[in-house]
């Protein structure tokens, strides 16, 4: 973000492209980040059945926790890929290169500005300088401000994107074998070396630990077992993440919502040929803690309308 | 320690799918598995009822894609049951399940087959006890077979459902798709005057269409849901009932055999102690 306006804005879009192109992906946007929240509250459900339980439903239900959880960072990341590398979910070949894309290493560069991308913040830099004078504010100053709010929030929404990656690839077998028909057994291994190359192993039935095969190829014997039981680190694993869900699907949804109604308003402007005050472009920080004066202008941002295109 | 990777020897990884134990036990576990499965689908099925309109759809959904799930267990189960060196480690790919659904909805089980899954055996010779015994049996293979048909039948309706809501759950709503989309045609207007006609919608939406950049409109009803309850009853009841009758020395002892509720849900009093009495099954 600028200090000052870097680019002009773009020309308003005409109303085929509003109707015919930002809308329906702003609207499939919407209603993925709607289930997402349907989801957390989902996982709190499943999480009061998990802890009511004990024994081998206490596991099964915490593996219902897991997954849940799992699923809704997979998602949330898909989200942050079709903001931030505008991924037109509309074609199928699109929709399907997001499991990819995921898991895609980023260039020094994309990562530097990935979460501005991902939260619009770029935008901030086409405002122009009257809509910041209109709500009573110094515009450079009030730039400044921002950029540095902007800069907080992206450095700290690159460390939870971190914590969730490690928990999505640390439970991704877990998960996979989970969604691909439950190939998950309560089972707990035990092998114990006798020699070089002998030993015995042991498998007893348990209802506190699953374990998942782990081979090279489908159906292929598997080189390892991989174990999971549900114990505090397990439990202060999905709590952790599910902190970060909680801070972050609620203002995603409510970003969105801000952002379709800012669309849907454009539609009779433009086909009145009117330029009246649209609805705020969303602007949605995670910078916390804010100085009293960051705090005045991001009060004064929520109750005004920070127009991106001026009645000329 | 939550998550722990045992490394297996490569003597002892050789043996694995040779060993008939450790396939079954791995197997055996799914019973509570699967009735975890469909306890949950219960569950969520219990809150619909009072569930706001936005949950109803979500908890429909997850009901659904939960129940194309347990049905998966259920193939996954059978391709063992007639070929033991098929899915050895339980993880029958998309291929694999597409084709033996699609056999099965067709086609269902043999008798011979669903008498093995049951461990169906009349009483030797040719006496009273063992024509009691053998007609209810009759009714006993139908049942499964009809059980079997219509797990791969839904499987076959609600894959794809799974497998949009599990990946990528993105939609319109028919108001949103017209805005998005306003020249009408008497095509969709047919297929809008369809969806406005189907009964117990839980959801009406429009999906981007698989093959391309058009919409499917499309509605989740009560009777999908229902549908989805039922089957995760009935695979749960399934996949519990074959594993518990199978004989290794992993299973229970060899001449204890069981039927579950849904298999005998349309016997007479007399006929479920014709079973109990003469053919040795204990009735869940």
């Amino acid at each position: 973000m600028a200090t000052t306006p870097s680019r002009k804005p773009p020309a308003p879009p005409t109303l085929d492209v509003l109707r015919g192109h930002y809308l329906p992906r702003v609207y499939l946007h919407r209603s993925l980040v709607r289930r997402m929240a349907q989801r957390l509250d989902y996982i709190a459900i499943l999480a009061d059945r998990a802890r009511d339980a004990s024994g081998a439903a206490n596991l099964y239900r915490s593996l219902d926790v897991l997954y849940h959880t799992w699923l809704l960072i997979e998602q949330i990341r898909k989200v942050y890929e079709l903001v931030a590398s505008h991924v037109d979910a509309r074609f199928p070949g699109k929709r399907r290169s997001l499991d990819s894309r995921i898991n895609n290493p980023r260039s020094p560069e994309q990562e530097a500005t990935y979460h501005h991308r991902v939260w619009l913040y770029p935008l901030m830099d086409v405002v122009p300088d009257s809509a910041f004078v209109r709500l009573g504010l110094d515009a450079d100053r009030s730039r400044e401000l921002l950029q540095a709010i902007a800069d907080r929030s992206a450095a700290r929404l690159a460390a939870e994107e971190a914590e969730l990656r490690a928990f999505y690839d640390r439970y991704g077998a877990v998960c996979d074998a989970y969604k691909h028909g439950r190939a998950i057994f309560a089972m707990e291994p035990t092998i114990t070396a006798t020699g070089e190359k002998t030993g015995t192993l042991n498998i007893s039935v348990s209802s506190t630990m699953a374990t998942v095969l782990l081979a090279d190829e489908p159906n292929a014997a598997p080189h390892a077992f991989l174990t999971i039981t549900p114990d505090t680190e397990f439990w202060t694993d999905v709590d952790r993440v599910l902190v970060i869900l909680e801070g972050q699907v609620p203002r995603l949804l409510s970003f969105i919502e801000a952002f379709t109604t800012m669309s849907e308003a454009a539609i009779p402007q433009i086909e009145a040929g009117t330029n009246d005050p649209l609805p705020s472009i969303p602007f949605s920080a995670f910078g916390e803690p804010y100085s009293d004066e960051e705090q005045a202008l991001l009060d004064a941002l929520r109750r005004g309308s920070l127009r991106l295109y001026e009645t000329p | 320690m939550s998550l722990d990777v045992v490394a297996i020897p490569a003597h002892i990884r050789a043996q694995l799918a040779a060993s008939s134990d450790f396939v079954l036990l791995a197997l055996n576990s799914w019973r509570e598995t699967a009735a975890a499965t469909n306890e949950l689908v219960q569950h969520n099925f219990a809150r619909m009822e009072h569930a706001s309109a936005e949950e109803r759809a979500f908890l429909g959904w997850e009901l659904v894609t939960a129940a194309v799930e347990v049905s998966e267990i259920v193939g996954t189960v059978l391709l063992h049951m007639r070929d033991q060196r098929a899915a050895p480690f339980h993880a029958a790919d998309n291929q694999t399940l597409k084709a033996l659904f699609e056999q099965l909805r067709a086609d269902s089980v043999s008798d011979a087959e669903a008498r093995t899954l049951l461990r169906l055996r009349v009483p030797p010779g040719f006496g009273a006890r063992a024509i009691r015994v053998a007609w209810v049996q009759t009714k006993l293979v139908r049942t499964i077979q009809l059980a079997v048909t219509e797990t791969a039948r839904f499987w076959w309706t609600h894959t794809e459902n799974a497998r949009w809501w599990r990946h990528l759950p993105m939609s319109l709503t028919f108001e949103e798709s017209l805005f998005a989309s306003p020249v009408a045609g008497p095509e969709r207007d047919a297929v809008l005057a369809d969806m406005e006609a189907t009964p117990e919608r839980v959801e009406t939406l429009a999906r981007m269409d698989e093959q391309g950049r058009v919409f499917e409109h499309t509605a989740l009803r009560l009777g999908d849901v229902r549908g989805a309850r039922g089957v995760a009853s009935v695979a749960s009841q399934l996949i519990i009932n074959i594993i518990a009758n199978m004989t290794p020395t992993a299973m229970p002892p060899s001449e204890e055999r069981w039927l579950f509720p849904f298999l005998t849900r349309g016997l007479t009093l007399a006929e479920k102690k014709v079973l109990e009495d003469d053919g040795n099954y204990t009735l869940a």
